[in-house]
């Protein structure tokens, strides 16, 4: 059952995509923001950079975080106790959710916002 | 419509300006949802719910400064944003600057916009207290001569005309107060190209990147408020105090110009000119020709006396209006923009406490 802010980001997500319009510079690639060529002056290029910096490690995180959970998941089964395995279980599903998360929010950070920035406008 | 490059459509940002700072904002964004992704991570692993719910909120934020930035395409594009239809809608007509104020010339503002429009406006009440500075100049200029004219008779000094002081005095007093109707109305000039030059190149694209940052959101939005209200309310509200008292004071500057034209007919220096048809030659230092140019005033007293009578109502009316104009209407306008800001603010996330001004 989900609650009324989660029906209500759904909506908002479901209508932005609807509504979305051709949101996008003619910098910054949305659907690969790592794409982007950074130019302009200091201070868009330093945060172009910076974007793209954490645009790199989102997913490099996300890949340890998914190995690890996969390495503790198996220890887990292999080398604990029954008594302690429900610990390492939660650690393991909570590194994977959290890394698929991470992932996906990393992957469509770009299309987020691109669909943020049309869900106002009424025209394509 | 595109939100691409979404400042360099307002009508007087910088592509360079407008487009840099959208595509800072857009950057930040992205970087704020790559960390809202990291912070949720280290929630699930810490099974810290504080985090969590950080995250999850931080997310929706994101979501809604990406929806006011494009939005703000929308809302003020020049011709198809919502606020900016609206607000060229409401521009009256006519030209208030009556073809003496040009606002992209003099000024560099968007012609056709209610900007202009108080500009034209404001620039013309500006002309009318030249007009009736120069108008007491000249007035005073004759009255102040033939107030002070002395007649000696054996061993009596007589000042006929010395009550004309009394005018020379009020009108003293007209032009001081003019002179401040004139600075007040210079500033509400100034202040407009102000806002022209800074509210939609300065203060929102800055709002906007701040906006999308979470540390700097309230400020973000409360800029973006501020250079709205500015663009948009400031010079809409001076507008309407331009159609809303257009008429009341022209009787009162069309008696003022018959009052200075009867008191011009009186200029001494104009009586000591010589008479090419007849002859006859005058001096500025013949006795003579004074004492015929004060025996003249018989003639010339009822038509004195009649500009004399108007004169107290007509230069109260012309300072009252003005005053009202210039001072009260605008001070209204000013806090009226100010209540907009506020609500603005509202509206974008943010929050202006001005005290006093609450709604």
């Amino acid at each position: 059952m989900l609650s009324i802010k989660q029906n209500l980001l759904i909506i908002l997500l479901i209508s932005g995509l609807v509504f979305a319009s051709d949101a996008g510079t003619d910098g910054i690639n949305y659907s690969n923001p790592q794409e982007t060529a950074c130019g302009g002056t200091g201070l868009e290029v330093l945060i172009c950079e910076i974007m793209k910096g954490l645009l790199r490690l989102g997913p490099f995180i996300a890949v340890i975080a998914l190995v690890l959970a996969g390495v503790i998941y198996v220890y887990a089964n292999m080398f604990v106790t029954a008594d302690q395995r429900g610990r390492y279980h939660t650690l393991a599903t909570g590194l994977a959710v959290g890394a698929l998360i991470l992932a996906a929010i990393v992957g469509a950070a770009g299309l987020i916002v691109q669909t943020g920035e049309g869900f106002l406008t009424s025209s394509s | 419509m595109s939100t691409g490059d979404i400042l360099s459509h307002f009508p007087s940002a910088g592509g360079t300006t407008g487009g840099a700072a959208f595509d800072i904002a857009v950057y930040i964004m992205v970087s704020m949802l790559v960390l809202v992704g990291i912070a949720y991570l280290i929630s699930r692993v810490f099974v810290n719910r504080k985090l969590e719910d950080w995250a999850k909120q931080e997310f929706l934020k994101v979501f809604i400064s990406a929806a006011i930035v494009g939005g703000l395409v929308f809302l003020m594009h020049p011709q198809l944003g919502v606020i900016t239809q609206a607000f060229n809608s409401l521009t009256p007509t006519d030209d208030p600057g009556a073809g003496l104020i040009s606002c992209g010339a003099d000024a560099g503002l968007p012609d056709g916009t209610p900007l202009c429009y108080a500009y034209q406006y404001l620039g013309m009440l500006q002309l009318k207290i030249f007009g009736i500075m120069a108008g007491i100049f000249a007035v005073n200029l004759v009255l102040d001569i033939i107030s002070k004219i002395a007649i000696d008779v054996i061993i009596v000094e007589v000042t006929p005309l010395g009550g004309l002081a009394s005018i020379v005095q009020v009108l003293n007093s007209a032009l001081q107060s003019l002179f401040f109707l004139g600075v007040f109305v210079r500033v509400e000039m100034a202040l407009l190209q102000f806002i022209n030059s800074t509210s939609l190149n300065i203060f929102l694209p800055i709002g906007v990147v701040l906006r999308t940052f979470f540390a700097t959101r309230r400020l973000g939005g409360a800029l973006i408020a501020l250079s709205v209200g500015m663009y948009i309310v400031f010079p809409l509200a001076i507008s309407l105090n331009a159609v809303s008292v257009s008429e009341m004071r022209t009787d009162a500057f069309a008696n003022f110009t018959t009052f200075v034209s009867t008191i011009e007919t009186l200029d001494p220096f104009t009586q000591f000119t010589d008479d090419p048809v007849t002859g006859e030659t005058h001096s500025i230092a013949s006795p003579d020709d004074w004492a015929n140019y004060i025996d003249s005033f018989t003639e010339s007293k009822a038509a004195l006396d009649t500009a004399v009578a108007g004169l107290p109502e007509t230069l109260i009316t012309i300072l009252s209006s003005l005053l009202v104009e210039i001072v009260f209407l605008p001070v209204l306008s000013v806090i009226l923009t100010i209540i907009a800001i506020k609500e603005l603010a509202a509206l974008f996330g943010s929050e202006i406490s001005l005290a006093r001004f609450e709604v």
